[in-house]
């Protein structure tokens, strides 16, 4: 029972980084920009908010600059990508590589540090649930925000004028324009509002649940961000699904020793296939195997627009370009 | 002197796109009230001049008066505010969006209650709240009034052409506008359709609106509108009353020269048959059956026309002789070789060139240039070969040049620099006849090659066709224009769905009889000639 509860509550401490970063990824990709410096964002959101409680001693006040850090990269990747027409791939790739090398110098006086940080906050009585209780409920505020932005965000994306403005752009920039709404504006925002959640997603991973800084601690979740919004076919509720199967997939990996012991079946073949399958490394690669599957299936029925990727993404968009 | 009456006033309106000049020096006055008719070629300016008045473009120079005040917009959202609307020549809807939600779009209708709240926290609460209610019923009682019958709840995609059209105009109607812009509203309709729409646009008018009309289709102008402005290479030639001209002083404006709309052919005695094709079946992309067991022989030096109202497999027959469309059943034999189940590239070696329906998407390269689009059929022969195996750009450059100048397409400032999706339509066209017929085929397979494209540039590629013809190639021509192959045609086909229920000749048939086989597959019986005749 205790190794039960114990990778349900590491599973749901592990989604809040992926919830949070691939709903901010929705956004953006919903208004047709891609953010590929997603991982970027979110190592600067780990160590500014790190280096900001560390400083003023206030994990509030350094979770919030963390959010301003991962919106300070977005702002570099909107400017370029929808100011400039730079290619959104590029811009990406170039934020995430920055982010990482930055945060790896800068980085090197925090190394080994602790602070505080979020502590959980049991819920009386919710908390007692055997096997779910302490997962749900006993969690840190950060994991409540995650869980309470994802009918936020699904309010804003679908069920207000400015949710149908963002569909638009990221469908067809040129027809949202000719209706009166600004393409330009809403992508800055969306990007940036990308940023941000990427920025509280590293925030998370320092100041909850590791509690110190190390270089590259993200270890790849914002690239899981990325295909996360694919497996989940740009859908939030999709997305929450797929946080906590990812998640869940990583926390057996952590607990996962490598090897299982005796003969299963009798058959050694099969032992080494298992012992294969959960070694925690290959593990890491099966929410990427799982993104490639729903691609498969999907386009399998033949097209692109059943997928639900934004009909517009990495077209930049100018009036005067006919 | 500011005359009330007048609604819009353009004045030296020039816009400029690096060095190419599409609008210059421009005057424009349109009356309160008035269907206002501007005509002009394809490339001539009408579009980038309206595009600018709707703020998608910013002019160079030149100043706009709007209801008597001098106006800028730097936005669409600009124009919406000050009373203007646009229906643009291609649907500007968001496919997977609702009809309702496509019209509503970009206004910020929020549900009763918070709709009265003013100022910031108003703006922040319709930015953040959404209402369809009220705005469902204003589409659905402006529908009704008008006659744009259409659901509001449907998905765009799952809308006819026609559907799609009326939306357009619900979304400019919801806007309450005062001045409505038409780009060729009725490029994509069928004469039924379009029909409709002069009905809305009539009673739209009679209401009160001020609309602007666009469009290269000469009785249209004559129909619709009372002034029409005429445009030629970027200039305004003259704005004259409709009922003073005549359709051909007005395309004598238009095209700056005398325009031949029938043409006189030559007989040429047909040779051996280039094409032979017996029973072909094939399917369509949606899986169904669209041609079952159709027969077609094209002898050198003859022009086969096909008839048919669009959607009965002329597409699918253009593909499967070409060798695009995989065939259920049947053989293709193009002098004699067999290339049935082949690809398109022993086709093109068999000397079969083609002229796609759709030019942008089967046709070009958009956004590669002229250059490359023009020799991207001669590569591989040698024709540009340089040395080390690799091609030689200058003498690509040189065949494009040569290629521009022969077919007198404009719009192109550097063969290397210009994209071919950048082009008018009629002016692509141009492109791709010209690729086509350098290639000196055997056999020429063309499907709607003048749809939407200008008068001159139609009298330009009707003559090419016959030139082709003269020099012995086949054609096989599918065209909507019943004109068009009553005019250059030997022989006709009236195609009906996938199969042909008809064979004759131009001298023997009339557009009646044709219009009859198109539309119902059958011989004209004597009950429906009166129907035939209200409906031409």
């Amino acid at each position: 029972m205790s190794l039960l509860s114990g990778i349900a509550e590491s599973t749901v401490r592990l989604a809040t980084p992926l919830l949070l970063a691939a709903m901010g990824e929705v956004v953006a990709e919903r208004s047709g920009v891609l953010n590929l410096g997603v991982e970027g964002m979110m190592l600067s959101g780990a160590l500014v908010g790190f280096a900001a409680t560390a400083v003023t001693g206030s994990a509030v006040i350094g979770f919030f600059a963390g959010v301003i850090a991962g919106m300070s990269l977005a702002l570099v990747h909107a400017f370029l990508c929808v100011s400039l027409k730079a290619d959104q791939v590029i811009s990406g790739i170039m934020i995430t590589l920055l982010g990482t090398s930055l945060t790896t110098y800068f980085g090197q006086s925090w190394t080994g540090e602790n602070i505080d940080g979020f502590s959980t906050i049991a819920i009386p009585a919710l908390s007692e649930i055997p096997v779910i209780g302490k997962a749900l409920f006993a969690i840190t505020i950060l994991d409540y925000l995650a869980l309470l932005l994802v009918p936020v965000v699904w309010y804003l994306l679908f069920r207000t004028n400015i949710g149908a403005e963002i569909f638009a752009v990221g469908e067809d920039p040129e027809t949202a324009d000719t209706a009166g709404v600004s393409v330009f504006r809403i992508q800055y925002a969306c990007v940036l509002i990308g940023g941000a959640f990427a920025g509280a997603g590293g925030a998370q991973l320092s100041l909850a649940f590791t509690k110190f800084w190390t270089s590259e601690m993200t270890t790849g979740i914002g690239w899981i961000a990325v295909a996360l919004v694919i497996f989940a076919q740009w859908q939030i509720w999709r997305v929450v699904v797929g946080a906590y199967l990812f998640a869940a997939i990583d926390a057996l990996s952590i607990r996962s020793q490598g090897s299982v012991d005796g003969q299963l079946l009798g058959q050694e073949v099969l032992t080494d296939l298992v012992n294969f399958l959960i070694n925690p490394q290959v593990m890491e690669t099966y929410p990427y195997i799982a993104t490639i599957l729903v691609l498969w299936y999907v386009m399998r029925q033949g097209n692109l627009n059943e997928l639900g990727a934004p009909r517009a993404m990495l077209q930049s968009y100018s009036r005067e370009q006919d | 002197m500011i005359n009330t009456d007048t609604i819009l006033e353009l004045d030296g309106i020039t816009k400029r796109f690096d060095d190419v000049v599409a609008n210059e020096d421009i005057d424009l006055s349109v009356r309160r009230g008035e269907v206002h008719g501007l005509l002009g070629e394809n490339g001539a300016g009408k579009s980038t001049l309206m595009n600018i008045l709707y703020g998608l473009y910013s002019p160079t120079d030149g100043t706009i008066r709007f209801n008597d005040k001098e106006r800028s917009f730097s936005s669409p959202e600009d124009a919406i505010e000050a009373g203007i609307g646009m229906v643009h020549q291609h649907f500007m809807l968001i496919p997977r969006m609702t009809v309702l939600e496509n019209v509503v779009l970009g206004e910020r209708e929020s549900p009763e209650g918070v709709a009265s709240v003013n100022g910031i926290a108003g703006s922040v609460l319709g930015m953040f709240s959404r209402g369809r209610e009220t705005p469902r019923e204003r589409v659905e009682s402006l529908a009704e009034e008008y006659g744009l019958a259409v659901d509001p709840d449907a998905k765009v995609w799952e809308l006819d052409i026609g559907e799609r059209q009326r939306v357009e105009v619900l979304k400019a109607l919801y806007r309450d506008v005062d001045l409505l812009i038409l780009d060729e509203p009725t490029a994509v309709l069928t004469p039924k359709e379009s029909e409709q729409m002069f009905q809305t646009i009539r009673q739209l008018v009679d209401e009160g609106l001020t609309v602007i009309f666009i469009t290269h289709k000469l009785w249209e102008i004559e129909n619709m509108a009372d002034r029409v402005t005429v445009l030629r290479d970027g200039r305004k030639i003259d704005t004259v009353e409709t009922e003073s001209v005549t359709q051909g002083e007005l395309a004598e404006m238009m095209v700056g020269r005398e325009v031949l709309i029938r043409m006189d052919k030559e007989p040429v005695e047909p040779g051996d048959p280039v094409l032979e094709a017996t029973g072909i079946t094939a399917r369509d992309s949606r899986d169904v059956r669209t041609l079952s067991g159709v027969d077609v022989t094209v002898h050198e030096g003859e022009i086969v026309g096909v008839a048919g109202v669009s959607g009965n497999g002329q597409r699918e027959l253009a593909e499967c002789l070409f060798g695009f469309r995989d065939l259920e059943n049947g053989s293709i034999s193009v002098r004699g070789e067999d290339l049935t189940e082949s690809p398109p590239k022993r086709f093109i070696e068999a000397g079969v060139s083609f002229v796609p329906e759709d030019r942008y998407e089967h046709g070009c390269a958009p956004e590669l240039s002229v250059m490359h689009n023009s020799s991207v059929k001669d590569y591989r022969n040698g024709k540009f070969e340089g040395t080390a195996g690799l091609l030689d750009y200058e003498k690509m450059e040189t065949y494009s040049e040569g290629l521009v100048e022969e077919f007198d397409i404009r719009g192109v400032s550097s063969v290397t620099e210009t994209e071919a999706g950048e082009l008018s339509g009629g002016n692509l066209q141009k492109l791709i006849l010209g690729r086509e017929m350098n290639q000196e085929p055997n056999l020429l397979i063309a499907n709607q090659p003048t749809r939407g494209v200008d008068v001159g540039a139609i009298e330009n590629i009707r003559k090419l066709m016959l030139e082709q013809r003269q020099n012995g190639t086949g054609v096989l021509l599918l065209s909507e224009d019943l004109d068009e192959l009553l005019d250059v045609s030997d022989r006709i086909l009236v195609i009906y769905e996938g199969e042909f229920v008809h064979e004759t000749r131009p001298e023997e048939t009339d557009k009646w009889e044709l219009g009859m086989y198109m539309s119902t597959g059958e011989s004209p019986a004597e009950e429906n000639a009166q129907v035939i005749e209200e409906i031409q």
